[in-house]
């Protein structure tokens, strides 16, 4: 049980502790159903946030929703869902629907998509391409004298990529208010880590760039929310930048496309499951008595059903017109094409 | 009217459109302190500060990317790329980014920006400085992509780029720098999309894209003493092309010629004359023709880069071979 000093010391309250439960439970059955449905043929893609919740919901959860903003990767999921982002909405985008407000039926979910209304902006499937844009937005915030806070997150593998360089260089000289979360599960798509980068203490290059630099466990929720909360704060003070290395491990296969089996050994594959954020962060939360394995278990199943149910009403809703191709390619009078 | 450089119209539009509106920035290499590579951004960080004027790092990407992302915003940048070459550095944040994410997001978020790209060949900087890339941009939907000949022009397309929602490709000819014209006093916008017909004749129709207009001109003025009366048009903007200007002048004079600085082969003078075949077929009396860049990297020495680009020779001679004449002696 814990003590009332150590309580004293976290980083969240029990109610806060308890959201961030909810949204990774939300966001690993969302995950789960889209896994089902690909498997039924009824949708065509996922790529997993399995092992990365804690992470993604942490980097989030300290955030304001009212004028801060997750610029997220493609497997960002959790994150989004951490910025309200429902199991409807989401699965209205899973089947590429008409009325999906990420895209609108033009793009992969889980692949690439941007909802202003939740404040979740634009990402691109081109690895690191966001991280430029969240400095921009965080550049466009300071210009207008804004106290927003921009969390950018990526996986290990955008951190070899030019935009990685650029963008944080551009965020240190500003000092903007960004939050650069590398999710480093150690893969990308099949690369391991040390084909990846000669240093594997990716958060050491932050003193590079003159910015402050952390690694945090990502498996565990409470030190995750702890070190996110830390970055979120010094971005909203006006110190500037952070880069955050959270080290996980990665569940599934990239995407649906992939079958890690080829590149990951079944030891490796079998030992990420100890890594699995959710139920660690459970026993923790139990530990503390302010959550029984019996609620925990209602909350999943509770969420399992919604994430059903959404989809089956998705699957319902109607698709985009093909009449409506052309539809906003251009903003305005172009808005029928180049010949207008 | 004044008469003024094509460049301090160029620095008016920004001047004027960051006076009207605060959210236009500026951001390039070199724009600050140095007031640009082509002297077009002098005095306007002293007028506008730090923040709006931003001397950016050489980070082509970032400063492309981190545009989108402050247009996504609401803001209205304007790029500055040293030279329309270091813009293929950008050209993943211009492509599969500001092209696209109006669209890939149901037109929920829009890119208002601008990005200025002083190019074209003349100047001795050989194989990697030298570049015409209408094409590299006209080919994307999503894109504007525009390029004035005239002072006028640069001024007001230059400000209608900035006030449209849409990103812009603005090409700037850097032979056309130094060159006057006259500019309205008042207020004005030249529209994007649309073609202006520079000299009208009867015996063919001479198309410029960009800096290839003056020479056409000039080609028009030997072609009267060969007595050929040439229709000039200029075509000011790539994407969207303005077809019934285009087709309009064709079916009076039935020639078309297409000049252009870069290299041919699926170049915009291709797209022109696919474009003409289909729509005024009837009346062309002659193959639309097209003159372009040698298909070689551009060489340095001075001879050979002339032989590289079209000259005003090259038109007048294209264009007596389209009406059955040879130049005489």
């Amino acid at each position: 049980m814990a003590t009332k000093q150590q309580s004293a010391e976290l980083a969240g309250t029990r109610q806060e502790y308890l959201q961030v439960h909810r949204w990774m439970c939300l966001s690993k059955a969302l995950d789960d159903r889209m896994h089902i449905l690909v498997k039924q043929g009824r949708a065509p893609f996922v790529g997993s946030a399995r092992g990365h919740e804690g992470i993604q919901v942490c980097a989030v959860a300290p955030l304001d929703r009212t004028k801060d903003w997750l610029v997220p990767h493609y497997r960002g999921l959790g994150s989004a869902v951490a910025m309200g982002l429902t199991a409807r909405e989401w699965m209205l985008a899973v089947f590429a629907k008409a009325g999906d407000p990420l895209t609108a039926g033009r793009n992969i979910p889980g692949g690439c998509f941007g909802y202003n209304a939740r404040h979740i902006a634009s990402v691109s499937q081109v690895v690191a391409s966001w991280l430029p844009k969240a400095a921009g937005m965080a550049y466009a915030a300071k210009l207008r004298q804004e106290d927003a806070v921009f969390v950018c997150t990526f996986g290990d593998g955008a951190t070899s990529e030019g935009d990685f360089h650029e963008a944080l260089n551009f965020a240190a000289i500003h000092k903007l208010a960004c939050v650069f979360v590398i999710e480093n599960n150690g893969y990308a798509i099949s690369v391991p880590l040390r084909l990846q980068a000669g240093n594997p203490d990716l958060y050491r290059r932050a003193a590079g760039y003159g910015m402050a630099g952390a690694v945090v466990d990502g498996s565990d929720v409470p030190a995750a929310y702890a070190a996110c909360k830390e970055a979120v704060e010094r971005a909203r003070r006006g110190e500037g930048p952070t880069l955050l290395e959270a080290r996980i491990r990665r569940i599934n296969s990239h995407t649906s496309e992939d079958n890690q089996g080829r590149y990951r050994t079944p030891e490796d594959i079998q030992e990420a499951l100890a890594f699995d954020p959710i139920p660690k962060f459970e026993r923790w939360l139990v530990e503390r008595g302010w959550l029984t394995a019996e609620s925990a278990e209602r909350i999943r199943a509770e969420y399992e059903a919604d994430s059903a149910e959404a989809a089956d009403w998705a699957e319902q809703e109607p698709d985009p017109r093909p009449e409506d191709i052309g539809k906003n390619v251009y903003a305005g009078l172009l808005e029928k094409g180049v010949e207008g | 009217m004044a008469e003024k450089l094509f460049r301090a119209a160029l620095r008016e539009a920004l001047l004027e459109e960051m006076e009207r509106d605060e959210s236009v920035y500026l951001i390039g290499e070199d724009i600050g302190v140095f007031g640009g590579a082509y002297r077009i951004t002098e005095g306007l960080l002293e007028k506008f500060g730090e923040m709006r004027v931003v001397d950016a790092p050489i980070a082509e990407e970032v400063i492309v990317g981190s545009a989108i992302g402050a247009a996504m915003t609401g803001l209205r940048p304007v790029v500055e790329m040293m030279t329309v070459n270091f813009s293929l550095l950008a050209y993943d944040q211009v492509v599969q980014n500001a092209a696209k994410i109006r669209y890939m997001f149901g037109g929920k978020v829009s890119v208002p920006m601008v990005i200025r790209l002083p190019g074209g060949a003349g100047h001795q900087l050989s194989a990697q400085h030298s570049h015409s890339f209408e094409v590299l941009y006209g080919f994307i939907p999503g894109l504007l992509v525009v390029s004035p000949t005239t002072p006028e022009d640069a001024k007001g397309l230059l400000k209608s780029a900035i006030r449209t929602d849409n990103p812009v490709m603005f090409m700037e000819s850097m032979s056309l720098y130094n060159t006057r014209g006259e500019v309205p006093d008042e207020e004005y916008l030249t529209p994007i999309g649309k073609a202006a017909v520079r000299r009208e004749g009867a015996d063919l129709t001479i198309l410029g894209v960009s800096r290839q207009v003056v020479l056409a001109l000039a080609a028009a003025q030997k072609l009267e003493d060969e007595d050929v009366d040439a229709e000039v048009i200029d075509l000011r903007s790539i994407r969207p092309l303005d077809w019934k200007t285009i087709v309009d002048s064709v079916k009076k004079t039935s020639r078309l010629l297409v000049v252009e600085e870069g290299w041919p082969t699926f170049g915009v003078s291709a797209e022109i004359a696919a474009g003409v075949q289909l729509r005024a077929f009837d009346y062309l009396d002659a193959p639309v023709n097209r003159i372009g860049g040698a298909e070689v990297p551009m060489p340095y020495n001075q001879q050979l880069e002339k032989a590289a680009i079209p000259s005003s020779e090259d038109i007048v001679k294209g264009a007596l071979a389209m009406v059955g004449k040879k130049v005489s002696a």
